[in-house]
Formats: structure tokens, sequence, C-alpha cells
């Protein structure tokens, strides 16, 4: 979205990644509308002389998505993942926003990524539409959030190789969590790296809670595995080799 | 009362009330909270409509109408001008603000009626402000609905951010389209401005609400690239802020399907120039009934039942309903 450098094709078609082709059709419809020259919507927005630079986007975007086989491509390249419950969502336009299949994680402020497993039981509806639940919520844990950055601080120490270098990581444990801890060191939410990464948050998250049953096959997680560890600037043969013996294991 | 006014520096910064812990358990469901920017866009009409509908599905509802200085909610439902007022809560001429509130002739509907009395309005201030947010939580009813008045002032934009669902209306019209951008701007700011996690980013978003500054910034993404420039570690929690707030889109008076559909752009143009994600809930379809019903001091809902207002009234408010009416508010 907006925020990220990276726009998905989706993201720029304002669909989930699971989305049907009439969907995807209906959106790319909407939004060619909506940059119209003549919108009203668009009446007082000066920066609306970019329109034509969106519309190109958005047009590339789709001629992508609309094509099945292109679309399935495109999915693979950049591990889109299958349907996901969604949430309902308030809108008489039918197609959700882009980041509705993760609405439960954009609820929840970056820090409770720590709860990660309790995620998907967190409170989805009221929070969306309420101003200052969070501002509340924070004040009622201000306690349990300064405890949980001094934690995170000390993982620096404590985290194997939370540094760059490749020496003596050939013994680290690259654990899910143990990935998780470098992660939050380093405070990236998992929404940054799915941005950055292009691997599905779902996936992510099932990679730090060593979720197994819920990854695709290993050639596809050792993928995700590098890739990760690659942003994170941790030694990612070597994570590689002992998330995926454990993959295995376990599968 | 939890708010607090506080100095920071030369500003002044305060905070909504927020939840008390261990206070007793309260009847209020949610705060709904109708604003728009322009004046005549329908933001009583649809107050006073919502109000009515959910007091006839069963639902103790209060209508509080916030235009200062506007007040005319009450004519909207066929209310006399009651003797209490806001004016004498704001002017501490009653205790309590239950004692304001005056019935209607529908069951299960009352209103609280607007200050009128500029002086009265001209000595608002935040401590006023925020003993009247502190009170309302109090009151013995289900669902309160807040009438807000045209412009973007503080008070006004305090209003419509201490509520669970923050509904701005538009009509598909230029001046409208403007003004509603400007009010959810303004909105925006405000609501971040006044969130204590932010502090370290206050200069910045102060910044960010003078729509002259010469650092370019316009919009809640404007605000979000030069904070990640210039206090990069508090980025993130910009934009967990930023997303958070998802307001809620009417258009009013709308005579074609095109003007359905400028709703669906309002939000995909939202999304792309200010960052701001918000949901299409629905629109009301111009009917000339409306005025008729005003004359009569009627809501046109009862007066004419056959209007094509009722159905889109009763869409709203199944949608709200669905998605999160039952939800306790977050600001109990
Ligand atoms: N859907 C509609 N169909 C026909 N007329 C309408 C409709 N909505 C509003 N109007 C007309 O517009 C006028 C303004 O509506 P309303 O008072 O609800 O707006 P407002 O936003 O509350 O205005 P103010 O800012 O002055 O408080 C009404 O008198 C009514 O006649
Ligand atoms: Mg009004």
């Amino acid at each position: 979205m907006i925020f990220g450098s990276d726009q998905t094709y989706y993201d720029l078609l304002e669909v989930s990644s699971d989305a049907s082709a009439q969907e995807i059709k209906n959106s790319y419809l909407r939004i060619k509308a909506a940059y119209r020259k003549d919108n009203l919507a668009l009446y007082s927005l000066h920066e609306a002389s970019e329109s034509s630079d969106i519309l190109e986007r958005i047009e590339e975007a789709y001629q992508v998505l609309h094509d099945a086989e292109k679309r399935r491509d495109y999915d693979a390249r950049h591990a889109f993942t299958a349907p996901i419950e969604r949430d309902e969502i308030v809108s008489i336009d039918r197609v959700p926003p882009m980041d509705t299949s993760d609405e439960s994680d954009l609820l929840n402020p970056p820090t409770t990524d720590f709860e990660a497993p309790e995620r998907n039981v967190a409170v989805h509806a009221p929070e969306q539409t309420s101003a200052f639940a969070t501002s509340n919520l924070s004040e009622l844990n201000a306690g349990t959030q300064n405890s949980k950055s001094i934690a995170a601080d000390t993982t620096v120490a404590t985290t194997p190789s939370a540094s760059t270098s490749d020496e003596g990581s050939q013994e680290t444990e690259w654990t899910g969590s143990a990935i998780r801890k470098i992660r939050e060191t380093k405070r990236y939410s998992l929404d940054d790296i799915s941005t950055q990464t292009r691997i599905s948050k779902t996936y992510l998250q099932a990679i730090e809670d060593e979720a197994f049953d819920k990854l695709p096959a290993p050639v596809f997680v050792r993928g995700f595995i590098i890739q990760y560890a690659k942003f994170l600037k941790i030694p990612h043969d070597a994570a590689a080799q002992y998330y995926m013996a454990r993959f295995k294991k376990a599968v | 009362m939890d708010g607090s006014v506080q100095m920071s520096g030369n500003k002044t910064l305060f905070e909504f009330p927020t939840s008390r812990i261990g206070s007793a358990p309260r009847r209020l469901k949610q705060i709904w909270a109708v604003g728009g920017g322009k004046g005549g866009v329908g933001k009583s009409l649809l107050s006073s409509s919502l109000a009515l509908a959910l007091s006839r599905s069963g639902h103790k509802t209060l209508a509080i109408d916030l235009d200062l200085g506007g007040a005319n909610l009450h004519t909207t439902l066929g209310v006399e001008l009651p003797r209490q007022t806001l004016n004498d809560f704001f002017a501490e001429r009653v205790n309590h603000l239950s004692s304001c509130i005056t019935s209607t002739s529908f069951p299960n509907l009352e209103i609280i009626s607007g200050a009128q009395d500029t002086v009265t309005i001209a000595n608002l201030n935040d401590e006023k402000k925020l003993r009247f947010l502190d009170s309302v939580r109090d009151l013995d009813v289900d669902y309160i609905i807040f009438d807000l008045g045209a412009g973007t002032s503080g008070h006004t934009l305090d209003f419509f951010l201490f509520s669970d669902v923050n509904i701005v209306t538009m009509l598909p019209e230029p001046t409208s389209i403007e003004n509603g951008y400007r009010f959810l701007k303004s909105a925006y700011f405000r609501r971040l401005l006044v969130n204590k996690k932010l502090a370290p980013i206050h200069d910045l978003i102060e910044l960010a609400t003078d729509s002259k500054n010469v650092q370019g910034v316009r919009s809640p993404a404007d605000l979000f690239k030069l904070v990640s420039r210039q206090k990069p570690e508090m980025a993130a929690q910009l934009k967990a802020e930023i997303e958070r707030f998802r307001p809620k889109l009417v258009m009013n008076q709308v005579r074609t399907h095109a003007d359905i559909e400028i709703g669906s752009s309002v939000k995909t143009v939202c999304k792309k120039y200010f960052g701001i994600d918000i949901d299409y809930l629905g629109y009301l379809d111009y009917d000339s009934t409306v005025w008729q019903a005003i004359r009569r001091k009627r809501p046109v809902l009862l007066e004419f039942p056959q209007s094509k207002l009722v159905g889109n009234v009763n869409r709203l408010i199944d949608q709200l309903l669905r998605s999160h009416g039952e939800q306790k508010s977050s600001l109990l």
C-alpha cells in the first residue's frame, strides 16, 4: 500500500490475493473510473495530475491478474497464498480493501506480534472502527509493553548471531522463534517483512510459529527461509539448513 | 474524571477520557458520530434518521446535537426547543449532563439539544469538553449519536474522534467533496496529535496540520514519509496508528448510479492520495419528501414511510449493527 514502496498487483487493484477473476475485473473497472479526469472524486486534489501514471500501473497489474496463466506465474513468484478466511467488512463496494485478509493483524499494534499465537482470536470488528481503542489498550498495557521492549533489547545480547557475520553461526539453532527474536530485535513487523520479501504473512507467521502443517512443500519453504534470512541479514544458508532439518523431521 | 489537560512545552495537549478500570459497568454500547466538513450535506438528516431507526429497533438511543451555534436537530425530530440544552451544561448551570436530556414523542428516543448561546460557545474550552465527553459515557442509553456542526474546528474534530463509528457525509458535488477531504485529513491529524504514543513526533504532526507547510506535507502518507526520514524509529508506530482509523463514508442526495459510484471513487482516491482507508458504508437517495417533512417538523422516516430513505437508512443500520454494533465501546 501507500506506505511501502512495493505495491503488489493485488494492492494496486485493491483486491485480496484470493480474489476471483470477476472481483478483479470489477475492482479494475471501479478504479479506472475513479481516475477518470472528470471524476468528481478527484476534485481539489492537485496531485491528481499523477493519475495517468497510476492508471498505467493499474493497467499493468490488470494485464497480469486477469490472465489466469500469468496470474499463476505471478503468484508463484511472489508466494501468494491460497484463500484465507476473511472477516466481513463494512463496505457497499463489494471489493474488499487490499488488506482485509490480514485485518486481525492490522489491528494489533506491532508489539502484539509478540503474542503471535493468539493472533486469530484477537478482536477484529470493534477496533477497526474505534479511533481510540488502541490508545486505551496501550494505557492498560503500559506496564507490559515496557517490559516487552526491555525484553526485546536484551535479545540483542542473547539471541544467536544478531550480528550480520557468518562466523560461528554453524551451531546456531535457527528455530522459528529464534528468527522471530531477530526480527523483533530489528523492529520489523511481519507486515514489513511481507512487503519487502513478498512472502505472504500467513507463511511468515507459520514459519515463526513452526506451524509446519500450514506451510507448503519443503522446496518452497526453503526458498522462503533464504529470502527471509537474507532480509534479516542472518546467515541464510545455515538458517535454511537448520530450519529445513527440523521441518522435515516434523512432517 | 480521567481526561486531562496538560501543558507540554508551550503547547496545550489533552487526552481523551480513557477506560476507567474497575468502574461500574455502563449501559452504553457505542457512540456514533456524523460529520462532514461542509454545511448542509445532511449530517442532521442522517443523525436523526439513524437515531430514530435505532430506537425503533428497540435500542434506547440518545441523539446529541453538537452543532455549536447552529443547533437544529430538535427540529428534524419534531421537538420544540427544549428548556434545558447543552448551554446549561457548558455554562455549568446544571450538574449532570443527564439533566439536559429531553424526551421525544418516539419511544426509546431522547435528545440533548445543542448549545446556541454564543458566549457559552466561545467559552467552551478543552476542560469543559472533556467533562462532557466523560459524562456522556455514563448516560443510561444503548447508543448515542453525535450530530456535528460544519467546519473543522478543534471541538468538532474532537467530538467526531471520540466515537466508535466515525461517519462522514458527502454530497456528489465538488465543494462537498473538497470539504469532505479536508475534514478527513484534519480529523486524521488531530487524532494523531492527541495520541500520547506519538508524542515524540508531535512537532512533525503539528507541522503537517499547517496546510501551508513548506515541507509539502499534505496528507498522512506525506507525514509518514517525513517521519521515516527524520524519526525512522517512530515510523512503524505512526503507520500502525494511521491504519487503525477507519472512517465510514455515506454519500447523500444521490440521484443516479454514477452518484453512488462517486463514493467508491472517493474511497479509492483517499487511499491512494492520503493513505486513508475508509469504508464506503452506503448512500441516501435524494428525496423531495425530505423538505416536506422538515416543513411539517416531522422525521421523514415516519412522515413518509414509502420514501426511499427508509430503505437507505435501514441498510446503513443493518451494516453497522452487523459489523460491530453489538461490540462494547472502546471508549468506556
Ligand atoms: N437525501 C436528501 N434528499 C433531499 N434533501 C435533502 C437530503 N439530505 C439533505 N437534504 C436537504 O438538505 C438540507 C440540509 O440537510 P441537513 O440539515 O441534514 O444538513 P447538515 O449537514 O446537518 O447541515 P448543517 O451543517 O447546516 O447542520 C435539509 O434541509 C434538506 O432539505
Ligand atoms: Mg445539522
